[in-house]
């Protein structure tokens, strides 16, 4: 079956690749774009909550993203919470971000008190080597490890001391690199303070009401439930939600351009075939038809091929970064093709409406 | 006798700045079922005006144009287009193929248009096939000579059955032997199908093959007087 709409794709070579490149590039921004942030939010959720806590106890004014933080509490805290009813274990600890060993805007460091830290859940699976003992020892797990070459023995310079790497941790289980507590808090200079607490309850039923005891008996600081993490990381990153959604929309303004103007220019360049389908007897529908099919084709080529490049991005990302995680998720796979299918269609209606309403003869003695 | 199309001092006014031109005026024609007519004058006289006028393809600013008796000013731009696919074969001096298309295609698309989206492969052949070109059913526009798009011009012209052809310089880009062809094969279809035809020319010489001449000038018609 003649098709006017596909044969004109092939036809007109440089205006189609570079429509398709457009709108190739569009999805693609979306979704490596969401993919980042969905990844890393997902991944930063994941190994809190694998630490297997109950409830991280913050000091005022922090912020349930961890690596954000730059408030201290005093560490005679411990004391008091842990004597709170339905409270098991409390272990402090001190976090600090460090922009060495690479991911985004860099690593989350945990001081800890090694058991302490075990007894409130916080696991830390051992794939070599050996736990923390001396001052300047340190585990990193073995994601950081391969990121940045690493193994057992060699030596990271942070914060101003050389740190010997005594044990590879298996990944996924809070931070990436762990340091003991007081090492951290002196080289901070704050010898008596704690970033955060996690907080093991007697039993699971309990976590609620320790939570509401904790917040009463100390005004100003706050529970997180380690069950909620992933929901409320992702709502209090919300100012990175509104990004995405301008990113978006932006990409999306972009595509219907493209198209606007890339089948605007073809129904000028093609006013006589236009006539032509007049003088044949067109309808005004059949031509609006012809020029909107060639459009939807254009995208459907555009979005596929930007599926292509997110997948392409995604494993380049991946393998150029390793501490970068990126989610492609079906949902935003079929999002971004829709509003891609969408804007290209929106595009098309104003030239394939200037089409069907062309003058007949006018159009037909258009040089 | 069966009249098929008719104008009744039909007129066209072209205005340029504050000038008016008069591109046809008071056009009285009689066309029947059959006939093969040709208008011939010089550049500039109105032909092609009128042939738009009577084919539907522009309104007139005075007069009226019937179509077995249909009035097509009285009926809206839907409905001339409706006119044109269902009554009308057009064949322009500069062929008007789709060259994106092959010669089959360019046909399909006429079909498509006029047969409500349904195409006859056979019926295609046996039109190409008429016009002598079964053999460049899949030749690009550009692959086949001026002479030969000409001829699927034609074909495509009748592909839809037609009432009328309206022919605008069919032989304008073409050298003479082609010509002949073009016309010869124009003769072929009036004779042998009873197609009827119109055909506008600036070419005494071409304006022959037609069994009626009418002569153009300033937009009037001057022969038969
Ligand atoms: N769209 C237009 N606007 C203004 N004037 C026009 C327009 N179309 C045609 N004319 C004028 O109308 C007159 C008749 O034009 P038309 O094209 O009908 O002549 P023609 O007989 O077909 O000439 P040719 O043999 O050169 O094709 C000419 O003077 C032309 O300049
Ligand atoms: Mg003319």
């Amino acid at each position: 079956m003649a098709n006017l709409a596909i044969a004109n794709l092939s036809k007109r070579k440089t205006r189609t690749l570079v429509s398709i490149l457009a709108i190739a590039i569009e999805i693609t921004l979306i979704l490596v774009l969401v993919g980042l942030t969905k990844g890393t939010l997902n991944d930063v959720a994941s190994r809190i909550q694998n630490i297997g806590a109950d409830i991280i106890f913050l000091p005022p004014g922090a912020s349930s993203i961890l690596s954000l933080n730059n408030y201290f509490m005093h560490i005679n805290l411990k004391d008091s919470i842990i004597t709170t009813e339905g409270v098991k274990a409390v272990s402090p600890v001190m976090t600090w971000m460090t922009n060495k060993l690479g991911g985004i805007g860099g690593n989350i460091i945990f001081g800890i008190d090694r058991k302490e830290f075990n007894n409130v859940g916080g696991n830390l699976e051992l794939l070599s080597g050996k736990h923390l003992q001396g001052k300047y020892d340190m585990l990193v797990d073995r994601r950081l490890a391969a990121a940045n070459n690493l193994s057992l023995n060699d030596q990271v310079e942070v914060l101003n001391h050389r740190f010997t790497i005594v044990g590879i941790l298996k990944a996924g289980v809070g931070a990436r690199i762990y340091i003991p507590l007081t090492t951290l808090q002196n080289a901070l200079n704050e010898p008596n303070r704690v970033s955060l607490f996690f907080v093991k309850c007697q039993s699971p039923e309990q976590v609620g009401e320790v939570a509401s005891r904790l917040e009463k008996s100390f005004p100003g600081y706050q529970t997180q439930l380690s069950e909620t993490y992933a929901q409320d990381l992702t709502e209090s990153a919300r100012g990175i939600n509104q990004f995405i959604s301008a990113i978006t929309i932006i990409a999306i303004l972009v595509s219907f351009l493209v198209i606007l103007l890339a089948m605007y220019t073809t129904i000028i360049e093609r006013t006589r075939e236009i006539g032509i389908l007049k003088a044949l007897g067109a309808t005004k529908a059949y031509i609006v038809k012809t020029i909107v099919t060639e459009a939807i084709a254009l995208s459907i080529i555009g979005i596929l091929c930007g599926y292509l490049l997110s997948f392409a991005a995604q494993t380049w990302i991946s393998n150029a970064y390793p501490l970068i995680t990126i989610i492609i998720t079906p949902f935003w796979i079929m999002l971004a093709g829709t509003l891609g299918l969408v804007s290209g269609f929106l595009g098309s209606l104003y030239p394939s409406y200037r089409a069907a309403t062309l003058d007949p003869v006018e159009a037909l003695n258009y040089e | 006798m069966n009249k098929i199309l008719q104008t009744e001092n039909l007129g066209k006014v072209y205005r340029v700045g504050k000038i008016d031109i008069h591109a046809v005026r008071g056009v009285n024609l009689n066309i029947e079922k059959g006939e093969f007519v040709s208008i011939v004058g010089p550049s500039g006289c109105g032909k092609s005006t009128l042939l738009h006028l009577m084919g539907g393809m522009a309104k007139p600013t005075t007069g009226r144009v019937f179509i077995e008796g249909i009035n097509l000013a009285k009926i809206n731009d839907s409905e001339r287009a409706k006119i044109r696919r269902e009554k009308i074969g057009f064949v322009f001096q500069r062929f008007n193929l789709f060259s994106a298309l092959n010669s089959q295609q360019n046909l399909e698309i006429a079909m498509q248009i006029g047969c409500n989206g349904s195409v006859d492969h056979q019926r295609i052949k046996e039109i190409m096939r008429l016009v002598g070109l079964e053999n460049k059913l899949y030749h690009k526009p550009l692959e086949l000579s001026m002479g030969e798009q000409q001829r699927v011009a034609i074909a495509r012209a009748l592909i839809n059955n037609p009432l009328l052809i309206l022919a605008d310089e069919p032989t304008g880009n073409l050298d003479s032997a082609n010509s002949y062809k073009v016309l010869y094969l124009l003769k072929d279809l009036n004779r042998n199908l009873g197609q009827t035809i119109i055909l506008i020319t600036h070419n005494q010489e071409a304006s022959k093959i037609a069994d009626r001449k009418i002569e153009m000038k300033d937009g009037m018609i001057i022969f038969p007087s």
